[in-house]
């Protein structure tokens, strides 16, 4: 970008009001579903669409803020942010409508705020080569103790696998911290399932995905929302293929890492690296006994 | 003999996975393969389980067009 750039400002200009607009339809919409005794949709759909947004708000705003922002910029980690802005402000909102809270915000919303986004900061940051942006690990000392300041017990939960990989980057074995197979993705969201993590950190009664044998297919979900997204509509989700059912359905060839990552058009250029060049795994370990006793 | 896609994940990891083994494979060789993919890449071998592979069943159908 340079100063001048009209396409530029054009382009950004044209992304905001299309935003604006977007951002404008949800609240006439559900004033009028209640208006016209019609509650019982606006809570389905708020309760659908929460659910979904929040999978990629977690992904995409969860990894910027507390991993891929420079510590020195970071204000508000993002579980505070979640909780001032869409615990607080956001539900407000809906209970001025007369809406209740989506039934699943204290069963399964609120602790993943714990957990949900670190474990997939670790998924992409692992399986690298399949985003098309270099992922910052954001886990040099300092920022493991921001993490674990933030969010207690991140260490236990989430800074041995950093470690694991941590210790293969210093001596040398880089190819040990690339995959050579596929997380399982989920059938609502196609976020990779990572219920483990959630079940690790105490979070979660069970890490197994969720299994549905419907109609002659099966289906796996991440989550109890996940899956009820798509029992109250199967019938516009069921023709829907991951890139793991197309994996191993044949439609990807060869079979294979490789060819997978072709599918997904990336050449090897675009794939993602460690945006530091593993810097941060060569940083001097923090002594942790002092602060983790 | 045949190769069928497990997805199966490691206690201690952070991700259910999709394992190709075979349907001759005993559950010790079924858990190696499992652990393969995880143990000393995203969990230390200190820290593996003595019962160290746990399967998710098999893998989704192959959908029907
Ligand atoms: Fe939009
Ligand atoms: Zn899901």
């Amino acid at each position: 970008m340079k100063v001048g750039d009209v396409d530029f400002g054009a382009l950004i200009s044209s992304i905001q009001t299309d935003e604006a607009r977007h951002s404008q339809q949800g609240e006439p919409t559900i004033k009028l579903l209640v208006e016209h005794g019609r509650k019982d949709v606006a809570q389905q759909l708020v309760d659908h669409m929460f659910w979904r947004s929040w999978r990629l708000f977690a992904l995409l705003t969860g990894l910027s803020m507390d991993y891929y922002t420079p510590l020195e910029h970071r204000g508000h980690s993002f579980k505070e942010f979640m909780r001032e802005w869409i615990c607080k402000q956001f539900l407000d909102q809906f209970r001025d409508f007369g809406l209740e809270k989506p039934w699943y915000w204290d069963e399964h919303f609120l602790p993943e705020l714990d957990w949900y986004h670190h474990a997939l900061q670790l998924g992409i940051w692992y399986w690298r080569p399949t985003v098309w942006w270099n992922p910052d690990a954001g886990v040099a000392p300092e920022e493991r103790d921001w993490l674990e300041e933030k969010y207690p017990g991140w260490h236990d939960n989430f800074g041995g696998h950093w470690d694991v990989i941590a210790t293969n980057l210093r001596e040398g074995r880089p190819e040990a911290t690339l995959p050579e197979t596929f997380p399982m993705i989920c059938n609502l969201c196609h976020v990779p399932v990572v219920a483990p993590a959630g079940y690790r950190a105490g979070k979660l009664a069970s890490p197994l995905p969720r299994v549905l044998d419907r109609d002659g297919r099966r289906y796996v979900f991440c989550s109890a929302p996940c899956q009820w997204v798509f029992e109250q509509a199967p019938r516009r989700f069921q023709g829907h293929t991951t890139i793991i059912d197309r994996f191993l359905g044949g439609q990807i060839q060869p079979p294979t890492m490789e060819g997978a990552l072709a599918y997904m058009g990336l050449s090897p250029e675009e794939m993602g690296r460690d945006a530091t060049d593993y810097a941060w795994a060569h940083a001097a370990p923090r002594d942790r006994t002092a602060t983790h006793g | 003999m045949a190769l069928f896609p497990l997805q199966a994940l490691f206690e201690g990891d952070l991700v259910v996975l999709l394992v190709p083994v075979d349907d001759g494979d005993p559950m010790t060789v079924v858990a190696d393969k499992v652990a393969h993919h995880v143990v000393d890449h995203r969990v230390a071998a200190r820290d593996r389980p003595l019962r160290s592979g746990t399967t998710g069943g098999r893998c989704p159908t192959t959908p029907r067009w």
